[in-house]
């Protein structure tokens, strides 16, 4: 299958990476991951529906301009919503027109006016002893597995099967579902697909969600052209990066070969790479062991301060910093720690359904040695025998979280923010979610939950991570309809 | 000497502005909370705060519930983002209009602004439902809010702070004490904390805490679920609620998110905070076909919540059978609405003795010769045994 690039991609080519505006300050935002997570580069399309520019195979987006908008976000930025508890009126003509401003100010997009919504097939329903999230590598290789082993199985993943060999395909035969949420009293999962939506219930779990890119937390991590290895390599994959652009990258050693191989692929080169002490070696320059101190530019990327280095230019800076994705194993029940520097958020082995995670999902980055090493953990796990850990990461040796930077790019959240609500007393990661709204929009904290709770962490609050909820990703009200039927509306 | 003059079982909304309004008295005050202050039903609801009841009795209550909240950012120093909204009940047949036709005269007399609109009225106020399935008409109440439930109860926890009221969280109650035939303290996790009275306002587990104190509750919990979208621009303003095909409501927060509900009548009693995937699915049907415009959104998260229901539909205020111990409990789902009201109107009467006429028919002892309360959830106007509606 030959892939399409997406709108973000498409974009970006033409040199645009400032997509969309965040909602409380209007500052300019761009795809981050390019995955459908980060949900940074929500746009208007020509017809007015509103889509992630990295999701959508469009070729048109109305875009924003923002230069008046930021003036309104920064004097948004002390009124809206962290400090409206100062502001006490009557309740009259003040009060709402006070509250009609707050309003008016958010930087949401309007909702489309020509909806048509297309009805969904019934829910399908599945059993399954072992529900497998995820059919890349990992998933493939846990199916085999399992099959090997006679225990039955069943796979998600939205993608369609990309298919490495057909063997593999024949023996997993992933549904094409998205597994959005996991439930308790009967235990099962939501699945929502293209036309139909599937409820499975299984025994036990086996998460092959990968893993994501994490945004170091300094000042001006959320200016457009700062993009996640992850999606750095599907943009090297569908040939979307223009030729002349000067690449920068930061990160962990293993993800900074994975940028290079990339590059190289698509024909690109990195002008330089930062990070921990051992990066590896390539034509150009390496900066091992220089904390990264800020992100340079305003509404796009013009390069990074490195401790003791100084100001290195890029037009886009690739980070790659692994977060494996653990809102299944969270709603499942599972307690987490935080690990490394920056912190990094991993869910620990307990829960209500059996689980394990396998490939990114448990930390393991090795991409040649994946196959292998989830075979020995599936089995492991069936035999009920203990699983070796395999999480390296060393530390990236970034400075404590800076102020200024932003901690929640979906709401606007700053470092400064999180601890002025501590001090004021809110001593609870869930008080702390709650009065400042970290966490709460659109990404569900998959951007934010690791330096929300290291922030947390260093005030001395207890690490447990807000409620998990479903659901994973958002989904169309329309799409999560299903096929419900209702009594007739005759007078009763 | 007791350790405090009161000991509330609870820190939500209810417990922390019982406590307020008792510090405020000069009463030394513990909240006792199993988790952090709001954690239950005090964080889950949507803070819509109606003047249309059903009933004489509650109508008066939830008017002057209403002009409570409008004062509450003055009494308390802090704006809770009070937002006159409306209310908007929309109607599904005429048949639906005619019940509530029966009622404008009895809303009126008892203080509530509500009047009858047709569909053309209706549509002037809510465009969003344009291309959906047509009403017959709606109940309106302009001047009903919305208020944001985390900043009254954070409001009401930093007012408690202030006033030195002592809250403790992550501590949860084993049991009642109690002392020649008079409750005199509660047991903790955190050890033994003595009071002259214990006051029982925790929410969906009241009949849990009465149990403890060997009092009978007729409080039931149920769950109810919700969930919420991504934002968009200003849409409706108004907050729906519709009885048909099932009950079901939506509204549009300050942020520009909808947060929308359904309720069935097959939820089987108990405290359960986990959300269904059939509420997603039964929740996303309703609002494509009432307001089909909102189908495009996302929805973002869901979760679940507990209505503490009473056979009558009126909660418990006051004095138990056992002496010492006071039950404020029994939201019905109104609590967000009545729990400051009720709070100011029980803490009178705890410090002067005198009890206010509008809390007349929230007596607890009540129930106590019913031979069998009986919850029924689904059918709510059944709940109310007003024939006017049903």
């Amino acid at each position: 299958m030959t892939p399409s690039p997406s709108l973000a991609a498409r974009l970006l080519a033409q040199g645009r990476v400032a997509l969309a505006r965040s909602f409380r300050l209007h500052r300019p935002r761009g795809a981050f991951c390019h995955r459908g997570w980060c949900q940074q580069c929500k746009v208007k399309l020509t017809d007015g529906r509103v889509v992630l520019a990295c999701q959508s195979t469009e070729s048109h987006a109305a875009l924003h301009r923002w230069d008046a908008l930021r003036i309104v976000g920064r004097m948004a930025e002390g009124a809206v919503p962290w400090a409206w508890e100062r502001h006490v009126f009557a309740d009259g003509a003040l009060q709402r027109t006070y509250l009609e401003t707050l309003r008016r100010l958010s930087g949401a997009l309007p909702l489309a006016d020509n909806v048509v919504n297309t009805p969904r097939a019934a829910t399908q329903r599945y059993d399954t002893d072992v529900l497998i999230v995820g059919a890349g590598v990992a998933g493939r290789a846990a199916a085999e597995a399992l099959q090997a082993r006679s225990v039955a199985c069943l796979v998600v993943d939205p993608l369609p099967a990309s298919g490495n060999s057909d063997a593999s395909r024949a023996a997993s035969d992933p549904k094409q579902y998205l597994c959005v949420g996991l439930y308790e009293q009967p235990r099962r999962a939501l699945c929502v697909g293209s036309r139909d939506n599937a409820i499975v219930h299984f025994q036990r779990l086996v998460v092959a969600t990968g893993a994501y890119d994490r945004i170091p937390t300094v000042p001006g991590n959320d200016v457009p052209g700062i993009i996640g290895l992850r999606g750095f390599e599907i943009l090297a994959r569908d040939a979307a990066l223009p030729p002349a652009v000067r690449i920068g990258f930061f990160g962990h050693r293993l993800e900074a070969q994975r940028a290079l191989a990339a590059a190289s692929q698509a024909g690109v080169s990195l002008r330089y790479i930062a990070g921990p002490a051992d990066l590896p070696d390539f034509g150009g320059s390496v900066f091992p062991n220089s904390p990264l101190l800020r992100v340079l530019g305003r509404s796009r990327v013009r390069g990074i301060e490195l401790e003791r280095v100084g100001a290195l230019d890029c037009d886009l800076l690739i980070v790659g910093i692994s977060q494996p994705s653990y809102e299944l194993q969270a709603q499942n029940g599972c307690t987490i720690e935080l690990r490394g520097s920056p912190p990094i958020v991993r869910a620990t082995s307990s829960g209500s359904a059996p689980w394990i995670a396998v490939g990114e999902a448990a930390g393991d980055y090795v991409e040649d040695g994946t196959p292998a090493r989830v075979r020995e953990i599936v089995n492991a796990w069936l035999s009920d025998e203990p699983i070796a850990s395999n999480h390296a990461a060393a530390p990236l040796g970034t400075a404590e979280a800076h102020d200024d930077a932003f901690v929640c790019l979906c709401e606007d959240v700053r470092v400064r923010d999180i601890r002025t609500a501590i001090a004021e007393g809110y001593r609870d990661v869930e008080l702390v979610k709650r009065h400042t709204g970290a966490g709460t929009g659109p990404c569900q904290g998959k951007l934010c939950h690791g330096a929300l709770l290291a922030c947390a962490h260093s005030a001395g609050l207890d690490v447990r991570i807000p409620t998990p909820r479903p659901l994973v990703r958002p989904v169309r009200v329309a799409a999560l309809a299903g096929s419900c039927q209702f009594p007739s509306n005759a007078p009763q | 000497m007791s350790d405090y003059d009161v000991a509330i079982v609870g820190g939500g909304l209810w417990g922390l502005a019982l406590a307020w309004h008792l510090a405020q008295g000069r009463k030394r005050v513990v909240v006792l909370e199993q988790r952090h202050t709001g954690s239950g039903a005090s964080s889950r609801n949507v803070g819509r705060i109606r003047s249309i009841q059903l009933t004489p009795e509650l109508t008066r209550l939830a008017v002057a519930a209403q002009a409570k909240h409008a004062r509450l950012a003055r009494e308390l120093g802090r704006n809770t983002l009070f937002w006159r909204a409306g209310y908007i009940w929309v109607l599904y047949g005429d048949d639906e209009v005619e019940r509530f036709r029966a009622l404008l005269a009895m809303l009126k007399q008892a203080g509530s602004e509500a009047r009858l609109l047709g569909l053309q009225q209706t549509l002037e106020v809510l465009p969003v439902l344009s291309g959906g399935e047509q009403p017959s008409g709606a109940m309106y109440g302009p001047r009903d809010a919305i208020v944001h439930h985390d900043a009254v109860v954070y409001a009401y926890r930093a007012a408690c702070e202030r006033s030195g009221v002592t809250i403790r969280e992550h501590c949860t109650v084993s049991g009642i004490e109690v002392t020649g035939g008079r409750a005199s303290g509660v047991q903790t996790t955190g050890g033994v904390v003595t009071a002259d009275l214990v006051i029982n306002a925790s929410g969906g587990w009241s009949s849990h805490v009465s149990a403890l104190a060997g009092v009978t509750s007729p409080c039931v919990p149920y769950r109810r679920e919700a969930f919420v979208t991504e934002s968009t621009r200003p849409v409706m303003s108004a907050a729906v609620t519709f009885y048909r095909p099932i009950e079901g409501w939506f509204n549009q927060t300050l942020r520009g998110e909808i947060v929308a509900g359904s309720i069935t009548d097959e939820e089987a009693p108990g405290v359960d905070h986990s959300a269904s995937p059939e509420s997603l699915e039964r929740t996303a049907a309703l609002l494509v076909r009432k307001a089909p415009r909102l189908g495009e959104l996302r929805v973002v998260r869901q979760w679940a919540g507990v209505y503490d229901m009473t056979p009558d539909r009126k909660p418990l205020v006051g004095a138990s059978t056992l002496p010492g111990f006071f039950q404020f409990c029994g939201c019905n789902g109104r609590g967000f609405s009545l729990g400051p009201l009720l709070a100011e109107l029980l803490a009178a009467e705890i410090l002067t003795g005198r009890r206010d006429p509008l809390l007349d028919g929230t007596e607890p002892q009540r129930f106590d010769h019913a031979t069998e309360a009986h919850v029924a959830i689904g059918d709510y106007y059944a709940g109310y045994g007003s024939k006017a509606a049903a």
